[in-house]
């Protein structure tokens, strides 16, 4: 069987397992980027809660994605509940961390002569220190999303979307002249996935960040 | 008088885990249009003190009373919208452009956008910078001193009654400070703002200040008073050393030249270019060509040596110090002074300096020399 | 810098040397271990507390969890070595001047790479090698190299140009510039990044036991195909404890290895 035979059987079946992987990724990078910058807002200013909301979100990325995926198996069931929690679990770390360090890195006089010509706390907030934190935030979540990437392949193992399928397929497949093609293509859609995500995230870097941080 | 604009009444802060007081007990007075300036070693608490005043620091006890109003309890964000607040490099926001830098206090006061324009373009003018080239820059794209006077237009935006400015010049070279205080006290006759300004640069509260509170330890003010007079008479020995060696040097640069002040020397009229065949009258005379002076015609020993000297014009801009120069400088027996028409007024002795010094600082009139024009519209030229 | 320590009180002489070794406090050394020794306990008496049916209690015998446990270590073991041997030599060169031709394709590929999912590679050289330890040890080694050659590079890169003038500018040759400036200051980046390949190995030697390396992955698979959730859950939660425990002890070795004074 040659490759593009394998692709006239299995091409529509690539292609939607690269718009889960896409869309998984993106979907887990959203929570997590929500709940992340969330908890980093909420703790920055407090010393022992940053170390301890950056210490619990190191241990969640410890915990080999495998075990975490089995683990919550018992409790969401096969397929996306349990891949797409774990992710969102997984994308914290990173997130949180850098929203605590891009947030404690405003420069206090900025901050200071903002709250002199009167703005809110709130205000300052929304306003003066998450825009000027935000190249740090962002980082944390372009870190996040391709992390994420490579992880949720081993999502297949748990009946989880995405390419990780295609692999799975592969290795189940073992002996076949099908398994290397199925492999391949999950690999390499994976990487290209990574791409994409990665231009994305130079894109809304330039849209996002003020110029007045950049160059 | 009238009375203070701001009054701070035993105003103290304690700061927590810390038991003696940054400020202690503090009281002071600035009236309305005045530049006081706070003036101490580092760590006197003279920032923490000003802070007080817009409340960035809440004080422990101690009450804030601006025009008559007692704001100590009030709403500290809208406080703070009619103080105008200046620190060091602008404090700006790097990520906003120079426009909305310098809106930003107006959108808080909620003006409508139609307004907001044509205000930003305004203030960047009154402080000297075109508003077509530099309103749309990040501040990054901007010198220090560029910098330092988007501040400025910032907080003078909304027109708050007060400024208060927190070692504004600090970060940037001598030159370009020079320039920025000439063109803020340029800029203060026009707008007679309250201000209240805090320094560690006695030469800066000296030259800035209508009046100078030294400050030590804990925010205790050791002496409030007009430059020159703080300068001829240290209250006490912390004044004393604070202000260093040849304190009343710098104050003679305060003092402006009276009529009163001067001699009269004999004068000689010669014609131009003819001073060789001039009538010696005394050991010292002034020579005059056409009636304008010249320089002086002395006799030493039988020798005769005439000395050219451009003389100083009488007015609010000649003090001591530049009489003090001419006589140093070119070994003249006295300053000599004309009047608007450049007709001899008179001459400035050496022994009239000390005498003017103790006058001037038993007077309470002493005020700041106004600046000439050539000094406040000096062009800038760190671009 | 310079202002830090000019502020910081005198050192007397005597007390230096308490200084220079470095007690973590017992809470922060103990904590972990103690957390993850209780929480086996719990897991042990739990799985007492089940019926287990024959094919559970073949598979969790002490024997098998040690063996399996011993293969897991052996692989992230091998696999950490393996990296360290390639990686930092690798980013060494890279951040040599003569590399700097090839920084952006070097950087270009490493934004490719990155994404390259561990779990693939290991597919395919079971496919291609064939199944067992070894050829997973590879698949281990290669999708761990990108975090510490990276910072290894970043590490070196990082440092002022200003230090490493002065350091030639007393005389080190460019060898003595890297062994006793530019790599002591690289320390503590490079060894964030191990500990980065560490946790990441764990978790890719999990996934390895479907190419038949074993490991506590194949507590896992055994507990996934036979449908026995009671040894799934203890397979699952040992690999997290061991992942745990050995980003622990990465901390504290960097800790202890970073060079004074950083």
């Amino acid at each position: 069987m040659t490759y593009s035979e394998y692709w006239s059987y299995f091409g529509e079946d690539l292609f939607q397992q690269f718009g889960e992987h896409l869309t998984v990724v993106l979907l887990a990078t959203l929570l997590g980027s929500i709940v992340g910058v969330a908890t980093g807002i909420a703790v920055y200013r407090i010393p022992t809660a940053s170390a301890l909301a950056i210490r619990a979100s190191g241990v969640l990325l410890t915990i080999p994605s495998l075990a975490l995926y089995v683990l919550l198996l018992g409790l969401l069931g096969l397929g996306w509940p349990p891949v797409l929690t774990a992710l969102t679990l997984y994308s914290l770390l990173p997130i949180v961390q850098n929203t605590i360090v891009g947030l404690q890195g405003v420069d206090k006089p900025t901050i200071e002569a903002a709250a002199a010509i009167g703005m809110s706390r709130r205000r300052r907030l929304v306003r003066v220190e998450i825009p000027i934190a935000w190249p740090i935030i962002l980082t944390g979540i372009r870190v996040s999303a391709l992390l994420l990437v490579s992880t949720a392949a081993i999502g297949a193992i748990v009946r989880g979307p995405g390419l990780g399928g295609a692999i799975y397929d592969g290795l189940n497949s073992i002996g076949t002249p099908t398994a290397l093609y199925s492999a391949l293509s999950g690999i390499g859609g994976i990487i290209i996935v990574g791409l994409i995500l990665n231009v994305a995230f130079m894109v809304l870097a330039r849209l996002t960040i003020s110029r007045g941080l950049s160059d | 008088m009238t009375d203070p604009f701001i009054q701070l009444e035993k105003l103290t802060k304690t700061f927590p885990g810390i038991a003696e007081p940054a400020v202690d007990s503090l009281d002071l007075d600035v009236h309305e249009g005045e530049i006081v300036m706070l003036v101490g070693p580092s760590g006197c608490g003279k920032t923490t003190t000003m802070k007080m005043i817009n409340r960035l620091v809440e004080p422990t006890s101690g009450r804030i009373v601006i025009d008559g109003q007692d704001v100590t309890d009030a709403n500290p964000d809208e406080l703070r919208r009619s103080i105008g607040y200046v620190i060091q490099q602008g404090g700006l926001f790097p990520h906003m452009r120079v426009r909305d830098n310098v809106a930003a206090v107006l959108q808080l006061l909620k003006w409508p956008a139609a307004r907001i324009a044509p205000r930003v373009d305004e203030m960047l003018d009154l402080v000297g910078l075109d508003p077509s080239e530099y309103r749309d820059r990040y501040p990054k794209q901007l010198s220090g001193g560029q910098r330092q006077r988007v501040g400025v237009a910032r907080a003078l935006a909304a027109d708050p009654p007060i400024m208060l400015l927190d070692e504004p010049f600090g970060a940037v070279d001598p030159i370009v400070r020079e320039h920025l205080q000439n063109e803020f006290l340029r800029l203060q006759q026009e707008i007679c703002k309250t201000i209240v300004f805090v320094t560690h640069d006695l030469a800066e509260a000296v030259k800035m200040g209508d009046r100078i509170a030294i400050v030590g330890d804990h925010s205790v003010v050791a002496q409030f008073d007009a430059p020159a007079r703080i300068l001829a008479y240290p209250a006490n020995d912390f004044v004393h050393d604070f202000l260093g060696e040849n304190a009343e040097l710098r104050a003679l640069s305060l003092i402006e030249i009276s009529p009163d002040m001067l001699s009269n020397f004999p004068s000689i009229s010669v014609a131009r270019g003819n001073v060789e065949s001039a009538q010696v009258q005394g050991p010292a005379s002034v020579v005059l060509e056409a009636g304008q002076p010249v320089g002086w015609l002395t006799v030493d020993a039988g020798e005769r040596h005439f000395l050219p000297v451009k003389p100083l014009a009488l007015g609010p801009e000649t003090t001591l110090s530049d009489a003090l120069g001419q006589m140093v400088r070119d070994g003249a027996p006295a300053a000599i002074l004309v009047d608007d028409a450049g007709h001899l007024a008179g001459c400035l002795e050496f022994s009239a300096v000390p005498r003017a010094v103790a006058r001037a600082a038993a007077s309470s009139s002493v005020s700041r020399r106004p600046r000439t024009e050539e000094e406040v519209s000096g062009v800038d030229h760190d671009v | 810098m310079s202002t830090t320590t000019s502020e910081a009180p005198p050192v007397d002489v005597e007390s230096a040397p308490d200084q220079r070794t470095r007690r973590l406090p017992l809470r922060a050394v103990f904590t972990t271990p103690v957390v993850l020794l209780a929480g086996t306990a719990a897991l042990y008496l739990w799985v007492q507390e089940r019926e287990l049916d024959s094919v559970e209690r073949r598979i969790l015998t002490g024997d098998q969890l040690v063996r399996a446990l011993g293969q897991h270590l052996v692989l992230v073991g091998v696999s950490t070595v393996g990296v360290i041997l390639i990686a930092i030599p690798l980013g060494i060169l890279l951040s040599r001047p003569a590399a700097r031709p090839i920084a952006p394709a070097v950087n270009a590929f490493l934004v490719g790479a990155q994404s390259i999912p561990s779990f693939g590679l290991i597919v395919l050289f079971a496919l291609t090698l064939g199944l067992g330890a070894r050829y997973a040890i590879y698949a281990l080694i290669i999708s761990a190299l990108l975090p510490v050659l990276s910072n290894t590079v970043a590490g070196l890169e990082q440092i002022d140009a200003e230090l490493k003038e002065a350091a030639s500018g007393i005389g080190m040759t460019r060898g003595q510039v890297l062994r006793r400036v530019e790599l002591p200051l690289a320390v503590p980046v490079v060894l964030a990044g191990l500990r980065t390949a560490i946790v990441w190995n764990v978790g890719t030697a999990t996934v390895a036991a479907f190419a038949g390396a074993g490991g506590l992955g194949s507590v896992i698979t055994v507990g996934l195909i036979q449908d026995r959730d009671v040894v799934t859950i203890v397979g699952a939660t040992l690999t997290a404890f061991l992942a745990v425990l050995l980003d622990h002890v990465a901390r504290l070795a960097q800790e202890f290895l970073k060079p004074q004074g950083l």
